[in-house]
Formats: structure tokens, sequence, C-alpha cells
């Protein structure tokens, strides 16, 4: 069940608790903190590691390097209703090939199977949902201040050597998600909201009307400097311009620090 | 609004912020950052802040690379997905696409960095650099290999107003480049293979005019007028340069406004699947007509004395770092070509210019009516060539 209690949100979004679809929390599990994501992908040819997410890297961490190989050697050896676990280079910590052909076996995964994987990877599981509330807490409620998107990035910039400003920042946008086609594009409605924060964590959440729904979490690589990571909002939505893509939300005592200062 | 004015106006908000932030001592990563909107600004021709120019361009070899090395351990970590099972999977191609188009912007505002208006750094000393720009193409070679140039234009999203005249999505599935100018030049490419442009990306008026007057924002607007679907731009184009060349209106029109009029009125290329014309690189031809100015009556004990020179503002030669005028005297022209970043050749005809004081290039030949190519490359390999016919008359006696 994500979340554990109801969220709500300034702009009248709303987050309510909600079975999460076994294979694909798994899916996310495995490729985000437990890090085959990143073995899995393609990249300019460098050695992709396990940890370029960094789950092990944040305060507190998600997972730590000797508890990715507990648990992977263990799902190596799982045996349920004469299923064993797909997913290939379980074993590696890093690797430099070409990508498998079945990249998202976890989606697949018989119940039987799943359910036992679950319970191998509960600890971490229960991490991951915490960070992903935890990230949604600090603009909920009273706690989200609502700043226009235009005002927001350009303050951002006139903060870039204000590190402990940056670090103390989440970010809640609404835009949409990516399509195929420009033609896609210009009707594209607001469905997605994103939340991020300096450290490269991001949660997504689909939006329907005002109700949220758990998409993904996962940690953006970071770039040369805590600004990309809060820069990259939500695809502003170009056909519904209004409230909802252009208003962003932050922590209250943030802007209270660092916006209303700016202000003339 | 449109996608390209919130662009405009993000990147302007953003380059305004950063001129107020203190920029010593120096951090490698503050920099790297600053670099992103400077490259987006000279992407769309947007006016940099003198004082984030002045500092890039003090940035020593060492300190380039170093920044230069940052924004390609941002490109190595960019991880592009092996097949698009689903929105997710799309959405990890948006991101190492935008990733991929913020260290375009980059690596440009670090070669105008390298050649600033007062040094040039080699690229040969800037490694980390040079390496930035193989990475780039490996990495294109990899999104070529996955996507189709429609999908990573689409994924650009609220950045693909940056890729208008330079579409380097297009670019990946074009043949591979064998030399450093082909690598860079992506004005040769099919641009119909991105689709049609929206309507909202298109230039304003004044964007127009500045291009046709001046050459200004030449990515923008041939870029614009080649993808978009009615050909009301190019139309549009075409009336007003010739509206300007009209001697009753005798407006400036730049040479890179005249070579493309010259190419779009070129016949189609046979063969060509989009029905589109062969583009920037073909060697236009523009007709220039110039008044030579008449030796004049002046007192009966000097006989004749020449009328002032007339000059002939041919605005910039885009995509080259050069600005040109012409001045045509009684039985000479000369070209004088105006550069920031200075150029490795300026030539017309025959005549090869050397550098002058302050910056200038210049060529004076005899007047002729026989076609003469005129090439302009700066320092950073970018090239502008047309072949100029002028056509002299003499100027008639005012009343």
């Amino acid at each position: 069940m994500l979340p554990q209690a109801t969220h709500t949100f300034a702009l009248g979004l709303e987050w309510r608790p909600a079975e999460v679809d076994l294979g694909a929390w798994q899916d996310h599990l495995l490729r985000h903190p437990l890090g085959l994501e990143a073995l899995f992908a393609r990249s300019t040819g460098s050695r992709r590691r396990w940890n370029d997410e960094g789950w092990d890297t944040i305060t507190p961490p998600v997972i730590t390097l000797e508890e990715r190989r507990h648990i992977l050697g263990r799902i190596g050896g799982l045996l349920a209703a004469g299923s064993r676990c797909a997913i290939p280079r379980l074993d590696r910590e890093d690797y430099a090939g070409d990508p498998p052909v079945e990249h998202r076996p976890c989606k697949r995964c018989p119940v039987a199977l799943a359910t036992v994987c679950g319970g191998v990877v509960s600890e971490i599981s229960e991490r991951y949902s915490a960070v992903t509330e935890e990230l949604l807490a600090s603009v909920g409620g009273r706690e989200g201040y609502a700043v226009s998107r235009d005002r927001l990035r350009a303050r951002l910039f006139g903060l870039a050597r204000e590190r402990k400003a940056l670090e103390a920042l989440t970010v809640l946008s609404v835009g949409s998600r990516p399509t195929r086609s420009q033609a896609q594009n210009a009707e594209a409605r607001p469905d997605l909201v994103r939340v991020q924060r300096s450290d490269g964590v991001r949660v997504e959440l689909y939006l329907s009307g005002r109700s949220m729904k758990w998409r993904t979490t996962y940690r953006h690589a970071p770039g040369p400097h805590p600004l990309s990571a809060l820069l990259d909002l939500a695809p502003a939505t170009r056909s519904a311009k209004g409230a909802l893509s252009e208003t962003c939300l932050v922590p209250r005592p943030w802007a209270e620090r660092w916006l209303e200062e700016s202000n003339p | 609004m449109s996608p390209l004015s919130d662009l405009q106006r993000s990147i302007e908000d953003a380059l305004r912020e950063l001129e107020r932030v203190p920029r010593a001592p120096w951090d490698a990563a503050f920099a790297a950052m600053v670099v992103e909107p400077i490259g987006d600004a000279l992407r769309l021709e947007l006016p940099v802040p003198t004082a984030l120019l002045e500092w890039i361009e003090g940035w020593t070899a060492r300190e380039l690379d170093e920044v230069a090395t940052l924004i390609r351990a941002g490109l190595d970590r960019a991880r592009v997905p092996p097949s698009f099972e689903d929105d997710l999977d799309l959405a990890a191609l948006a991101d190492v696409v935008r990733r991929r188009d913020l260290a375009e912007s980059a690596r440009l505002a670090l070669q105008r960095a390298s050649l600033g208006r007062t040094r040039r750094i080699p690229l040969t000393a800037l490694p980390e650099l040079r390496g930035l720009a193989e990475q780039l193409h490996v990495l294109d070679e990899l999104l070529a290999k996955t996507a189709a140039p429609e999908l990573l234009d689409a994924v650009l999203e609220d950045r693909r107003p940056l890729s208008l005249g330079r579409p380097w999505p297009s670019h990946l599935h074009a043949p591979a480049p064998s030399t450093q100018a082909e690598l860079r030049d992506t004005s040769t490419l099919d641009l119909g293979a991105l689709g049609p442009a929206p309507a909202e990306l298109g230039p304003p008026d004044e964007v127009v005019a500045n291009y046709v007057a001046r050459g200004s924002h030449r990515s923008w607007v041939e870029g614009f007028a080649a993808l978009e679907s009615t050909g009301e731009l190019a139309r549009r184009l075409l009336e007003t340069i010739d509206a300007f060349l009209d001697p009753a209106i005798d407006e400036p029109v730049s040479l890179v406004a005249r070579a493309w009029a010259s190419r779009v009125r070129a016949p189609r290329v046979a063969g060509s699947s989009s029905g589109r014309r062969a583009s920037a690189t073909t060697t236009a031809s523009c007709r220039l007509a110039v008044l030579a100015p008449q030796r004049r009556a002046a007192s009966p004990s000097s006989g004749l004395e020449p009328r002032a020179p007339r000059e002939l503002d041919l605005g910039r030669l885009s995509p080259a770092d050069a600005h040109a005028q012409l001045t045509v005297g009684e039985d000479h022209l000369e070209l004088r070509v105006a550069s920031e970043t200075g150029l490795t050749t300026l030539r017309l005809g025959d005549h090869e210019a050397t550098a002058q004081p302050h910056g200038i290039w210049a060529i004076t030949v005899g007047v002729t009516e026989a076609p003469m190519l005129l090439v302009a490359e700066d320092a950073a390999g970018d090239r502008f060539e047309a072949t100029l016919v002028f056509e002299v008359a003499p100027e008639p006696d005012a009343p």
C-alpha cells in the first residue's frame, strides 16, 4: 500500500493509499535501489556500476553493497511454483556489455515467485517507500508553498552558489509525460507530478484530475551541480496552461528563508 | 506564450540572475552549470551579458578542461534504455536526450570561451573539450541505433526550439561525418526527417526582419522555413527580401538572406524524396546591384573629384562569426569583415585577406561583373560560402 496515509497538497492535489501491483513494485525496487537499471541500459562505453544511481550514498542509505550481495544471492536461489528468477547477470556489480533481450523480467514474474521475492527485499522495500513518502510529505499539507515555475527557476539560478539553500529544497511540479510525437505533445494534458530534491532523488506520480498515483521513485544520476537535479521540472504542458502546470510547490520554511528575501 | 518565447524568457532570466552571482572563488561545478544557459543563448543568438562572456573568456585552458571533464562525467552517467516497453522507458530516453542537448550547449559555450576576443586556445590544448565532442558523437551513434529521429525530436520537449536550425537529432541518422567540419555542420542534412515544425515555434516579425536585413538568427529562421509544412514563412521571406531589394524601398538585405533566396529559387534537386531543396552549404549565387559612384565636377582648377564611396551592409555571414561590409568605390570594391573570435580564411575570388588591426579583415578587388566565390571561415571552423555576382551600374546624378 502506498502511501500509508492520505497526503493532501496545495492546488487541491491528493494522494490516497492504493495497492501497487506487486510485479511493478519489484521491478522498480530491483531496477533502482538494487541497480539493475544501470546495468541493463546502454551508455557511451564506460563501465556501468550497480550504484550509479547512488542509493547507497544518500542519508540514510536505502541499501548497502553487503545487503545487495546478500539479497541477490537469495533471489538467485529462489524456486516457487517451479519458477526461478529470470533476471540475467544477477551477480554482476558492474557491466559494460550489451543489454539483455529481456530487460524488464520482473513485470512478468509469476505471482508465487514475486511474492517470495517480495519477502526477501522487504527491508529495502520499506526504506524505498519511506523515502518516497518523506519526499512528498515535505511539500504536502501546510508545508507546501506555491510559487510560479518561472520565478522558482530564476531564483534557483540566483542561488547557484548557496549550497545550503539548494540542499534544503524539494520541488513538486506538474506537467505531462513524454509522448512519441510532436502532435501528441501538443495535445498532452497534465498527467504527471514530479517531486525532486537536490541529491537527485525523484518521485513521479500519475495525475488524473487532482488525484495522484505512484509511478516511480528513482535517483537522477547527479549532474555537475545540485541545480541540475532541481531544474529538470516535469515537462510543462503546452495545451492546458494554467495554475497546475505553471505552479510549483516548495517547503514553506525554505520559501520563507530563500524566496521571500528575493521579493522586491 | 509559445514554447520558444517561454524558452527565450527562461534563458534570459537565468542569465540575468547568474550575472549577479559572485564568480569568485573558482568553482568548476558552478562554471559547468553556467555554461549551459550561455550555450543556450548562443544557439538562439540571444545576447549574453558581457560580464558573463568576459568571465568565461578569461578561463585558463586548465579551467576550461576542468569544466569539460564535469560535463563529460554527467553525460557518462546518461543511460539509454535498451527498448521502449512503456512510458517509463520513454521518460528515460527523454532524460538522456535532455542531457545530451544541455551538453551540446555547454560544448558550444566552452568552444566560444576558448576563442575569446583576445586569445585563441587551440583544441589540441584542450583534450577534455575535444573528448567531449567525441563523446557526444558516440552517444549520438547509440541514440541513432535506439530511436527514430521523430521520437528523439519529440522527447526534446521544451528544448526543441534550440535545435530548429541545427537539428542534432536528424544528424544521428545521417551518414557518419568524415571530418570535424562535417561533424559540426548539420546543415546538409535532410530536415524533412524531423517532420513539420509546429507554428508556435515560428520566428516573430522582428526576427524575420533582422534576419533579412542583418543575417541574424539564421539557424532559427532558415530551420523553421525548411520544416514548416505550409511554406508560409518561406513565402513571407521571399516577399520581404524582394521588397527590401526594390530600388524604391532600398533597405539592406543580408548576404545570408540573399543566399537563402537564391537556393530556394534554384531548381529542385532531382530525386529528392522530401521535395525539399539542397540546403545551406550549397554555394548560392548572390546578385548584388552596386551603384558605382561617378566622378563629379569640382572646382574648375581641380577637374573632377570622386564621390564618397557607397557602403553596403552585408550583415552577419552566419554561421561564421563574421560581419561584412562592402564599400563600392569608383573603380574598386572593398570587402571588410569584422570577427570577434577571428577568421582563419577570408577569400573573395582569387584574393585572400590578411588580418587588419581591431579584428578586421579586408579585401580590395577591381570592379567586375565576373562571379566570385566568397569564403569566410572562423576560428571555430564555422564557414560561410556564397558566389557573389556584382551588377555594376553608374549611380544616377543627383537632381
